[in-house]
């Protein structure tokens, strides 16, 4: 059944929002044509047919977030007829049945209409595990569930999960005594509600945080606006959603520590107008940055420790240095990874990385090129930051801030006051990974290589 | 000091009480005067008052009733039998379009000062003709009062309450229930038009009614209480129109249940209506849909077996409080 359905474009992806459908239903499409334009949490990507044939259906409006796996519409071959109401409304006829009946509080959800069965879908029976319908399903893969309004409330004043309660009610609606029962022995509560002291729910309590985590919503609880004259709410967009928990979590979950160096780059700043000039030609013009992620990247392979991510099973290193580099953007933060930066020369590095660097303020990089780094450099050099330290980029084991350069007096081999530039460089590690002298080492590494600048080019 | 009474004896109190009070309130209707009501209900008060306060008129509703409205704006206060709550559709012209509209046509100035009583509803097997329930009907029309006492002891303080309201009062009494005790409060008991009574107190569920329903409700909250330990809240509506939003949603913020029980047929009820007020206001407090019980949707049948069966009974009502308990209907 060709069912265009909404992609996974990361792992952390739940739902997209169809930003506007670039074909009309009953417009002919070719494989490969795009046909919407989808937005994520990070990034806005054009979704292209893998069918060819006539798009018989749109179950999706533009606006509309819309989970993973969802059918969003439908391209029918010859002779083909798209299912009534969404590919696999038929299989869930059950729970539709259900709201036929006036589910008074889900109506909002279950009035009828192509939203409401796309919302109501559980995907292809092939994504949904097990696949059956009824109680159970409902509950499932996509969160949904039916509870009655007393328990939407309860859930909501007492920080409740309501995914983790079966509920007992027709068509497993979730009522009060299921509700009352899960509070009583706390298996709904969720890690922030600070009230469930079992020590058995640890293991749920984490579950909850990561998934609330991935839902985008920071999670502590913020003050109530003030609601005075001359100020204005502004709502957080997915993307602020998103980089707000990382950021949080990081911070309480990651001992970090940190190590700074100062380097001088008399000698790095030569080499780069040297090299800049002699490429004019061919159209590279070398950044400061560039040589940091060369020097950041080559001194690693030494450390492995540094170039490695916190996973559930232990600490997986990497050999190759997928440099992840900060890119600050009007709508939040993103990190496009320049791949094996330790090998690639510094002129492959300065391409790839004012492609992803625009591309990144367009909105327009794909998911595998913002996902995936190993290491991650953040440069505000350019800003005239003294000095600073970022935040880990989980599950990475270390970032490097780059401030910017400054010359001051110095004495030269004879004693002679001359002007050097400096930068300062601080490491920020994941101290579960690595510890005080490892960082210490490495980021006298990179400061070797920066001030013997012609390593970073043989 | 409360006194044992029937709802009948209670209902001719009450008016005995308003004509002492205050000689403009006379009574008028088919056969209430020498033969004494249909139903006994003004036996004795033919030749206690007259001939010029107890009124027997001709059998024309729309006459009488429209005669009464005319009385009502010129200063008097009559209170007019129904012989049954039916025959109303023959003065449903006078009572909608004047006695409901006439102190707003008149900015205020003129009050109709009416009291149209009778029985309303079935149960003593008077078929399709004298049985029907109409509070929804009157109770649509803005300017119509619209009760309906199911106690002696409300009975008798509501007509006392309707005989002093300054507008037009469609007074529903529940007919099977004439001859049913209760105690009565002696002299003026007056009750307050709007305000519902909790028959029951409860924690589970709330069964909304009003007429003889309630006895009804009660019954089966007597048996859900023993069959499934279940503790139903009864509230006694009392009045239409003005109507008690606030016990109605202070209960179901309590119990998160309801149930509206009425005997008229179910589409366009006051038991739509309450259910309409929970979902507006209690929302967030419900656990299951509101419930309806409601009588069958015929023309009510003579036959004993067949009325039985086409009003509601103690088990419908405790069946749908199950349901919406989620335990098993019995």
């Amino acid at each position: 059944m060709p069912e265009v359905i909404m992609p996974k474009m990361g792992d952390a992806m739940e739902e997209g929002t169809l930003l506007k459908w670039l074909k009309s239903e009953g417009d002919e499409v070719s494989e490969g044509d795009p046909i919407a334009e989808i937005e994520t949490d990070k990034v806005t990507l054009e979704l292209e047919a893998e069918d060819a044939g006539t798009l018989a259906k749109l179950y999706a409006g533009e606006g509309d977030e819309v989970p993973v796996g969802e059918a969003i519409a439908f391209i029918a071959g010859e002779g083909e007829e798209a299912p009534e109401g969404g590919g696999s409304a038929a299989e869930n006829s059950g729970g539709e049945a259900e709201a036929e009946e006036g589910d008074t509080g889900d109506s909002g959800d279950s009035g009828g209409g192509p939203r409401a069965t796309v919302t109501l879908s559980d995907g292809d029976s092939e994504n949904s595990p097990g696949g059956e319908a009824g109680a159970n399903a409902e509950a499932g893969s996509n969160g949904q569930y039916r509870a009655s309004p007393i328990v939407k409330r309860l859930a909501r004043e007492n920080d409740l999960d309501l995914s983790r309660i079966q509920g007992s009610g027709p068509a497993g609606r979730i009522v009060e005594r299921d509700v009352k029962q899960a509070m009583e022995d706390g298996s709904a509560q969720k890690a922030s509600g600070g009230e469930a002291e079992d020590p058995g729910s640890k293991q749920q309590a984490s579950e909850a945080d990561a998934k609330q985590a991935s839902a985008g919503t920071p999670k502590s609880e913020a003050p109530k606006p003030t609601g005075e004259d001359g100020t204005e709410i502004k709502p957080l967009t997915k993307m602020q959603q998103v980089v707000a928990s990382r950021m949080s979590q990081s911070k309480q979950e990651v001992p970090h520590f940190y190590v700074t160096v100062e380097a001088e780059v008399d000698a790095l700043m030569a080499l780069r107008k040297q090299l800049n000039s002699s490429l004019e030609e061919d159209g590279v013009k070398l950044s400061v940055n560039d040589f940091v992620m060369k020097a950041c990247a080559a001194g690693l392979r030494k450390f492995p420790n540094l170039n490695a991510l916190w996973t559930d099973e232990g600490i997986e290193t990497h050999e190759q240095v997928d440099m992840a580099m900060a890119v600050a953007l009007d709508a939040g933060l993103i990190t496009p990874v320049v791949k094996d930066a330790g090998r690639i020369t510094l002129s492959a590095i300065s391409a790839q990385a004012k492609d992803l660097a625009k591309r990144a303020r367009d909105g327009k990089l794909k998911p595998e090129e913002y996902q995936g780094g190993t290491f991650t450099v953040s440069n505000m050099g350019m800003f005239g930051i003294e000095n600073f330290s970022a935040i880990i980029n989980q599950p990475q084991a270390a970032i490097v801030a780059v401030a910017s350069i400054s010359s001051r007096p110095a004495f030269d081999d004879e004693g002679s006051v001359v002007a050097r530039s400096y930068m300062k460089l601080t490491l920020s590690a994941d101290h579960r990974i690595a510890n005080g002298a490892e960082g210490a080492l490495y980021m006298a590494e990179v400061k070797r290589l920066i001030e013997s600048p012609m390593n970073l080019v043989v | 000091m409360a006194e044992t009474k029937t709802y009948r004896e209670a209902l001719r109190e009450g008016m005995v009480f308003g004509m002492e009070d205050d000689e403009n309130v006379v009574l008028m209707g088919e056969d209430i005067g020498v033969y004494g009501g249909t139903h006994l209900i003004t036996d004795g008060l033919y030749d206690q008052y007259g001939p010029k306060r107890v009124m027997d008129t001709p059998i024309a509703e729309g006459g009488f009733v429209g005669a009464a409205i005319g009385m009502a704006m010129t200063g008097m206060r009559p209170i007019v039998e129904m012989m049954t709550w039916n025959f109303s559709f023959l003065a449903s012209d006078q009572i909608i379009q004047n006695a409901a509209k006439v102190r707003y046509f008149s900015g205020g100035q003129v009050k109709v000062p009416l009291v149209i009583r009778g029985p309303n509803g079935g149960g003593v097997q008077l078929s399709a003709q004298h049985t029907h329930s109409l509070e929804n009907l009157y109770g649509h029309f803005p300017g119509l009062k619209v009760v309906s006492p199911v106690t002696p002891n409300d009975v008798k303080g509501m007509m006392i309450t309707a005989i002093r309201d300054d507008n037009p009062v469609i007074f529903l009494e529940a007919g099977a229930l004439y001859g049913t005790k209760g105690e009565v409060g002696e002299g003026d008991n007056a009750v307050e038009f709007g305000k519902a009574r909790i028959a029951r107190e409860g924690s589970d569920v709330t069964l909304i009614a009003y007429g003889r329903q309630v006895n009804l409700c009660l019954r089966a909250a007597e048996t859900l209480e023993e069959e499934d330990g279940v503790s139903a809240e009864v509230i006694d509506l009392r009045s239409i129109r003005p109507f008690d939003e606030q016990t109605i949603i202070q209960s179901v913020e309590k119990t998160h249940r309801a149930v509206a029980v009425q005997e008229q047929w179910k589409w366009f009820g006051v038991a739509s209506e309450v259910a309409a007020i929970i979902q507006e206001h209690a929302f967030d407090s419900l656990d299951a849909p509101v419930m309806r019980v409601s009588g069958a949707e015929v023309p009510a049948p003579y036959a004993r077996n067949l009325e039985l069966a086409a009003f509601p009974s103690e088990k419908m009502v405790a069946n749908a409080a199950r349901k919406s308990l989620y335990i098993e209907e019995k």
